[in-house]
């Protein structure tokens, strides 16, 4: 028996139970103790994250489920994101098709409708694995979301080699649920049943308990989860369904039945008769079936008058569901197999594991000057980069359109819109930055709320709250758990000072690539926002070009800076100019001042004014209107924030507005009609192979 | 000397198979109740080929399925099948 | 009309076919795959999505169904038999349309708005057509495929069109025969259709405003 407890851990146990505890109940202690379950090592910065305000409904417990949030007609939002790295490493398509069940699962959990997807993937340089990995990755997400009926909307599409060995793939939902009709994931009162749906498999199993049994000699097959999106569907039609009737939902994930069960009685106690489970494989043992992380379960407590009817819903389907134990009032988890106790633990213990703070310090990270590159070089460069070309191979897989509320659907804007049943719009959006964070986690946690935030306000959209997911490496090294400690303290920074709240999250610690060393730090958050005026609905046309905010010469950590290497000052965060520049940009969409809008991020304004380009337009740039630093390439490809691109038919509103705000505004130049052309003062750069690489290269490379 | 190889990709034993599992469920278990104890679904994937023995033909084809990932070893099993045929063709 | 808007495991549009048709004013409702009864409905809608899991092939266990021993029934009786995407999957199957739907071309999943022209409009669903219609398409096996190709160009009622209206090879999505997009058995009361009609019914969600889904539904608010 392999455990990841440490000796420390253990010697924890022994002394609160009095007692050398058996083989189930090790690794039942582990599960409940692990990283990923138990937050052990983040939870104390975590709770540093805003998880309250006005409109919060349902807020997150000890970051174990997805929070909600008020979006009017007495409906509520709930959003979740989450990633399934490890898996997608080791098989891209199951990996990543089983993360898209997770987090369905997730959403379903709170009785809520799941309504949209967005997709965040990072890999590395395409080579021969890289593309095997980014092909099913994608493919992987298709098959099942499209599978189960819920659009893919929205996501980033980036490449690093950092992620070579470890791409990321992130996913979240939203779901829609009626406020009153909110399902806990944890019960209050002891009696009711517990009630699972699902066969209960091999899947997920221990690799090493596995190989030490040699049941077919491949050790990974444990680590291997094969997904079925036709059975995900009827969980999540079948548990929709029976929402109404139950009184606490729980998915089945990490740590299997272990997890569930006590997490449900969150400090009362349960009773699992674990040969009632239904198995799919049935010479599973009693220890397998605690800890099995089978996909497609899911776990309810119900009042024992209404076993019948949840699972006579299931019965229709032909999927198995069983009464298979009880919550009790003594505060003990046990799981007995015939009768015979094969585990039995106070659930205080199970859910309390000593908490880790592991030493932190800052890396020293030596500044070079920045480079010198000629304008043309670069801008070829930049233009052409595969993160900042069309993604229509990837989202073109994805069965967007399901659900006829995809109102800005993916490729068309900074965030995707959907339709909510009460006919207001919503828009979501994910957003991290590994080049930043590789400089400043601190900076960075900032700037990705700051951006997510802007980029709702290019469709007209406020932030209403946000989720956040921490990918860093392994927390037991010091700088890694510094930066991750750094990125905490920015995200929370920020999402204060937007008022917005943190309704969920996750962590994802041990990234690292096949030599140990640990990926760019990669927070990302997702956040979600409301239409209160009108939507902007982004159509590029010929227009004067407004650049909102002050430009700064911040080369370090950019896509130019991953390109060509050195880079000079990092970029500082300065959310009031974020805030200010968005009231603005909303405030002329609402006008009808705005034809077309972008925030300016990644490839800075020669990134901003790609879109543009390849819609057979050409942009002329008058390089002194771009006002705050005299460096031509940090004119073009800074990437610090509080700035956004407009194309307009009238900049003297947007100059004197921003002026009235106490921001910058100028007009920069022009967009026509007449394609094929960057022109830059008196510099002209042709821009056909730009925009043929910015259709055909994923097409191409895959 | 033409070689029929015949590449036939299972997920493993104890790896789920869903799209067997579902053919069974709701197709073949009405058809032969009580019958069938399981059903997997793969891919085949026949390859014609010039090879000196039959030993070569499987060993090259593994070789293939093997460099260019035409199967993920972690979740799936390989078979690899050769016969001789006449003339190359079918 | 009455309609019935079958639901089978696996299906993903049922809700949204339901809604596009109260537009038109038609008497729809969700109906489960194990409940249909033929004498209750005047007209049934077979909705897109993954039937079964779409295993073994998209739409082939559905084909087998019950459920299709009713749908078989209506069409013989000459009532309204509309089959979109996987419903049009499911209608070759089960044999009341002929031909049948591979995967797509490039093998890969394809979501996108496209043109079709409608080249017949003596079916009661495109009597009171325009020409060309705009509509997504979201599927992985769509190629239309029928070993003859003079009724193939008979029972075609949808053919995938480029921006002048022509069936050019670029403007077909999937690789499907004379870029065949739907089709109608013998008698015109059947009718199958890869692009989804119910998503090109409400103008917030359409990339020009337009609404033509409505064009093919009509026919079920009468």
């Amino acid at each position: 028996m392999i455990l990841t407890l440490s000796s420390g851990e253990m010697e924890v146990v022994r002394r609160v139970l009095g007692r050398e505890p058996r083989e189930a109940e090790w690794k039942l202690v582990d599960a409940l103790w692990s990283e990923h379950c138990s937050y052990k090592s983040s939870k104390v910065f975590l709770r540093s994250l805003p998880s309250t305000g006005p409109n919060v409904i349902m807020s997150v417990e000890d970051w174990q489920d997805a929070g909600a949030v008020d979006v009017g007609n007495g409906l509520a939002l709930v959003l979740k994101v989450e990633s399934h790295n490890h898996p997608s490493a080791i098989d891209p398509f199951n990996g990543a098709a089983t993360g898209v069940g997770g987090i369905l699962r997730d959403i379903i959990s709170k009785g809520a409708k799941p309504i949209a997807l967005l997709d965040m993937i990072r890999v590395g340089k395409l080579d021969e694995k890289g593309k095997w990995l980014l092909r099913n990755i994608i493919a992987g997400i298709g098959f099942y979301g499209n599978s189960v009926g819920v659009p893919v909307v929205g996501g980033e599409l980036s490449f690093d080699e950092t992620y070579n060995d470890n791409p990321l793939v992130d996913v979240a939902c939203a779901g829609i649920v009626s406020k009153d009709s909110i399902v806990p994931s944890v019960v209050k009162e002891p009696g009711l049943r517990l009630v699972l749906a699902g066969f209960t498999g091999l899947d997920g199993l221990g690799g090493a308990s596995f190989a030490s049994r040699k049941l077919s000699g491949m050790d990974e097959i444990g680590a291997v989860q094969i997904a079925d999106p036709f059975a995900g569907k009827i969980i999540i039609d079948v548990t929709l369904e029976v929402a109404k009737e139950v009184e606490a939902i729980k998915d089945l994930g990490g740590g299997g039945l272990a997890v569930a069960v006590t997490e449900m009685a969150n400090g009362l106690g349960a009773v699992v008769n674990l040969e009632k489970v239904p198995l799919r494989f049935k010479y599973l043992s009693p220890e397998d079936i605690i800890i099995s992380e089978t996909q497609e379960r899911m776990l309810f407590a119900v009042k024992p008058e209404r076993v019948e009817s949840v699972c006579s819903k299931f019965r229709e389907y032909n999927y198995p569901c069983e009464d298979i134990g009880e919550i009790t009032a003594d505060p003990t988890i046990r799981f007995q197999y015939n009768g015979q106790v094969v585990a039995e633990l106070p659930s205080d213990l199970l859910l309390s594991p000593p908490l880790n703070v592991w030493p932190a310090e800052r890396a020293s990270r030596r500044r070079e000057p920045g480079r010198e590159v000629p304008l043309g070089e670069a801008l070829r460069a930049i233009l052409t980069h595969p993160d900042l070309v069309s993604k229509e191979w990837a989202y073109s897989q994805f069965d967007y359109e399901v659900g006829t509320s995809t109102v800005v659907k993916p490729g068309q804007a900074d965030s995707a819109v959907v339709e909510l049943p009460n006919g207001k719009y919503l828009a979501l959006k994910g957003d991290a930055n590994q080049d930043l964070c590789a400089e400043d986690a601190y900076e960075c946690g900032k700037a990705i709320v700051a951006e997510a935030y802007r980029n709702l306000a290019t469709v007209g959209a406020r932030g209403i709250a946000l989720v956040d997911h921490l990918q860093f490496g392994d927390p037991r090294k010091p700088n890694v758990y510094q930066d991750f400690i750094d990125a905490v303290r920015g995200i929370s920074e920020a999402s204060k000072f937007f008022s917005i709240p943190v309704v969920g999250g996750k962590v994802s610690f041990h990234n690292e690539d096949k030599n140990g060393n640990p990926i760019k730090p990669t927070p990302l958050v997702v956040m979600a926002g409301l239409i209160e005026g009108k939507l902007a609905r982004n159509r590029i046309d010929e227009g004067n070009l407004v650049l909102i905010g002050e430009t700064r010469n911040e080369l370090a950590g950019t896509l130019f800076s991953r390109i060509f290497g050195g880079g000079g000052e990092v970029a500082k965060t300065k959310l009031i100019e974020d805030l200010i520049a968005s009231n603005l940009v909303i405030k002329g969409i609402n006008e009808g001042k705005v034809i077309w809008n972008k925030d300016i991020s990644k490839g800075g304004l020669a990134g901003a004014l790609l879109p543009i380009l390849t819609k057979g337009f050409s942009v002329k740039i008058s390089s002194s209107h771009v006002v705050g630093t005299s460096s031509v390439l940090g004119k073009m490809f800074s990437e610090n924030g509080g700035r956004f691109l407009v194309l307009t038919s009238d900049p003297q509103w947007f100059m004197y507005q921003a002026g009235r705000m106490g921001i910058q505004a100028s007009a920069i130049g022009k967009a026509t009609r007449d394609g094929g052309k960057l022109v830059l003062d008196d510099e002209t750069f042709p821009m056909d192979s730009v925009v043929e690489n910015y259709y055909t290269f994923l097409e191409g490379s895959l | 000397m033409m070689y029929r190889v015949e590449l036939i990709i299972l997920n493993k034993d104890g790896v789920r198979d869903p799209e067997g599992e579902t053919l069974k469920r709701y197709v073949v278990d009405s058809t032969l109740p009580g019958k069938v104890a399981e059903v997997r679904v793969g891919k085949i994937v026949v390859v014609t080929m010039e090879a000196s023995s039959r030993e070569e033909a499987e060993k090259l084809t593994r070789e293939l399925a093997e460099q260019r990932r035409l199967y993920n070893p972690i979740v799936h099993k390989l078979q690899v099948r050769a016969e001789k045929v006449e003339d190359g063709s079918d | 009309m009455r309609t019935a808007v079958i639901k089978f495991p696996g299906t993903t549009c049922e809700l949204d076919v339901v809604k596009a048709l109260k537009v038109v004013g038609a008497q729809a409702e969700v109906v489960k795959f194990n409940s249909l009864d033929p004498d209750r409905y005047e007209a049934v809608v077979i909705p897109g999505g993954f039937s079964f899991g779409d295993y073994l092939r998209a739409g082939a266990i559905a084909a087998n169904s019950e459920a299709m021993k009713g749908v078989r029934e209506m069409a013989n009786e000459g009532k309204l038999v509309l089959g979109i995407c996987n419903g049009f999957q499911i209608l070759v199957e089960s044999g009341l349309l002929r031909g049948a739907l591979l995967p797509n071309i490039n093998l890969r999943f394809v979501t996108r708005w496209v043109r079709i022209r409608v080249r017949r409009k003596d079916t009661p669903f495109t009597g009171e057509s325009k020409d060309v219609l705009f509509m997504p398409i979201a599927h992985a096996e769509g190629r239309y495929f029928l070993d003859d190709e003079e009724i193939a160009s008979r029972l075609a009622v949808f053919q995938y069109v480029d921006e002048r209206g022509e069936p050019s090879p670029q403007a077909n999505p999937n690789g499907s025969l004379m870029n065949i997009a739907g089709i109608t058995n013998e008698a015109g009361n059947v009718l199958g259709l890869m692009p989804h009609p119910e998503r090109a019914s409400f103008s917030s969600i359409s990339p020009d405003g337009s609404r033509d889904g409505l064009e093919i539904l009509r026919v079920f608010g009468k």
